[in-house]
């Protein structure tokens, strides 16, 4: 049994050392998550902390096969969830792309705007396009990447297939391209930027 | 010659494979299996290396510079939280409620005009969030269980879990006429199936949002039909229910600030039917689930003949499946290969055909595309073709010699 499920058992037997040293693995993930979905920095910790009780209280639930960090994201997600049905963001839900919180820069037909930017403003252009994905995108790039889970834990945490997480993130950084390209860049830059160029 | 097609076809499997799992290399998930193929397939590979470079970047951008948090103040707060649920926890129990189906108040939520003011809207395109909301609220012993790796593609997670979802755009030519956000819930206690969307409607005459919820057993056979908005025929808002041999519907006009009830309609069946409402193109995801289970099953095309239900007319028109074949379609010059169901429905001048375009990636058998082609039963001018833009958002586009 690793270190997190033999955290999780501690919890489930009413072990608060243990659920602090959980918390204090976990919290600072789940602000981390929450923030990139509601950008909402007080929603975000009060739903770390409503997803931390939901681990107390049900900890007694988790089994002992599977994957903690699935588990308490899985909670995270479904509060999230929640969260979202009761903020007013989710009436805007059917967004067209024009709708959507990105600035088009102007075309500069030919030239190709990131030949012209360092890589740090690169870095920041790229950022913004990622805005222009869907959230279900986004939701699977992040968990990849910034949690740094497998696609059977993002799978098991979304409630979706395995192919469907892969596939999600191929489309993914495809429409990113697309994006980019429509910005008038040239659909290179994630290469530039893991060169460092 | 042939060799060398298969040769090729199997590269590009393989190629896809490994792109597919590149993000998961680079964050060290795979298994060991998964990454040493991964790592044997990139010495050699000039196109794969460059794709991990492309993610790498990706990686790089996505990772948000680490925050410091409060976490003890977060853990104190928390911790008073748990306490205060601890004391304020009653020792009675719940009593047992009605199956969430049961509870499931659709025609409330699916009226549209209220919609504007109570954010009805979020109900129904993120619908299982709502859906999760009201489980968790009424049913406090409803469980957080995982069930380990093994299961991870079953969805037994949760009460009910998601089958399907996504987004269908409908062309007419050039004219888009509406998009569908669809999601198809299983509940794993009742076995029954519930799919419910959001539909903006783009053409000018029915401009506007509209909402359907489709009630079905496991077997698909449907239970109650709700939909509401600008696509209903004659009024604003429809329901239908459903009985062994008979289909009962119930349609009203609210739009003028007072209801107007037209006559109940009552039409007998003769077959399995199926809900086919043409302003819906989930339903055809639902059309097409079943005509795969139903050929999983082993059963011959010709005795594949359902009763299809255009719920706002209320017909009931035999449909069949007249031929499966290969077919491509194209997504931005690339070709995409395709399983192509022809079917027809009703008969003479009411004959009307359609296709349906499966793509099939790894288990899963996806409905991508659906085209109807110009035809005297249908008033369109030009082909309609419907397409998954979630998965395919620069829209697909039917091969050439497929009109």
């Amino acid at each position: 049994m690793d270190r997190e499920a033999h955290l999780l058992k501690e919890v489930a037997d009413g072990n608060e050392a243990a659920f602090t040293e959980l918390f204090k693995l976990y919290q600072p993930r789940l602000v981390s998550f929450f923030l990139q979905r509601t950008r909402d920095r007080h929603a975000s910790e009060e739903l770390s902390q409503e997803t931390m009780v939901v681990v107390w209280e049900r900890a007694t639930t988790f089994d002992e096969n599977a994957r903690p960090s699935s588990w308490i994201f899985g909670i995270g997600y479904r509060k999230y969830l929640e969260w979202r049905r009761k903020s007013a963001k989710s009436q805007k839900l059917f967004q067209t792309e024009a709708e959507r919180d990105v600035e088009i820069l102007p075309h500069r037909a030919g030239t190709g705007v990131s030949g012209q930017l360092g890589q740090e403003e690169l870095m920041q252009q790229v950022r913004h396009a990622l805005k222009a994905l869907t959230e279900e995108h986004r939701t699977v790039m992040e968990l990849t990447f910034q949690q740094g889970l497998s696609y059977d834990e993002i799978a098991q945490i979304l409630g979706i297939k395995p192919g469907t997480v892969k596939s999600r993130m191929f489309y993914a950084k495809q429409q990113l391209k697309e994006v980019l390209v429509k910005q008038g860049m040239k659909g290179d830059e994630l290469w530039k930027i893991s060169q460092g160029a | 010659m042939e060799d060398l097609a298969r040769g090729m076809k199997r590269e590009d499997g393989l190629h896809q494979e490994i792109i597919e799992l590149l993000p998961w290399y680079l964050n060290e998930t795979l298994s060991p299996e998964e990454k040493q193929k991964v790592t044997d397939h990139i010495k050699a590979c000039r196109a794969c290396e460059r794709e991990l470079a492309e993610v790498q970047g990706l990686q790089k951008i996505v990772i948000a510079p680490a925050e410091e948090f409060a976490t003890e103040a977060a853990l104190k707060n928390t911790m008073q939280q748990i306490r205060s649920r601890q004391k304020q926890a009653a020792p009675a129990q719940r009593e047992q409620r009605a199956s969430w189906w049961q509870r499931f108040d659709w025609t409330g939520v699916l009226r549209p005009r209220m919609a504007l003011g109570v954010a009805i809207m979020a109900t129904l395109f993120i619908g299982f969030g709502w859906l999760i909301g009201q489980q968790f609220q009424a049913d406090r012993e409803v469980d957080y269980r995982p069930v380990g790796d093994a299961l991870t593609d079953q969805p037994q997670v949760l009460p009910f879990g998601i089958w399907l979802q996504g987004k269908f755009k409908m062309d007419m030519g050039r004219q888009t006429l509406s998009e569908e956000s669809f999601i198809l819930l299983f509940n794993n206690k009742s076995k029954d199936l519930l799919l419910t969307s959001e539909i903006q409607a783009a053409e000018i005459s029915r401009a506007g949002k509209a909402n359907q919820g489709l009630q079905l057993t496991g077997q698909y056979r449907p239970v109650g039909y709700t939909i509401s908005g600008p696509l209903v025929y004659e009024g604003s808002e429809a329901k239908a229910s459903f009985t062994e041999r008979q289909v009962i519907m119930d349609s009203s006009d609210k739009s003028q600030g007072r209801e107007q009830k037209a006559p109940l309609r009552i039409v007998d069946l003769n077959n399995f039917p199926v809900v086919l409402d043409f302003n819906v193109m989930s339903h055809y995801a639902i059309l097409h689930r079943i005509i795969v289970d139903r050929l999983r099953q082993a059963i011959p095309l010709d005795q594949l003949q359902f009763t299809a239900i255009t719920p706002q007319a209320l017909k009931d028109n035999p449909l069949i499946i007249k031929k499966i074949e290969a077919a491509q379609l194209v997504y931005q010059d690339k070709t995409i290969e395709t399983k192509r169901y022809e079917l027809e429905m009703g008969t003479g001048a009411n004959l009307l055909r359609f296709y349906l375009y499966e793509e099939a990636t790894g288990k899963e058998k996806n409905l991508i595309a659906i085209h109807m082609p110009v035809q005297s039963s249908l008033p369109a001018l030009s082909d309609i073709v419907a397409y998954r833009s979630d998965l395919y958002p620069q829209g697909l586009e039917l091969a050439q010699g497929a009109k």
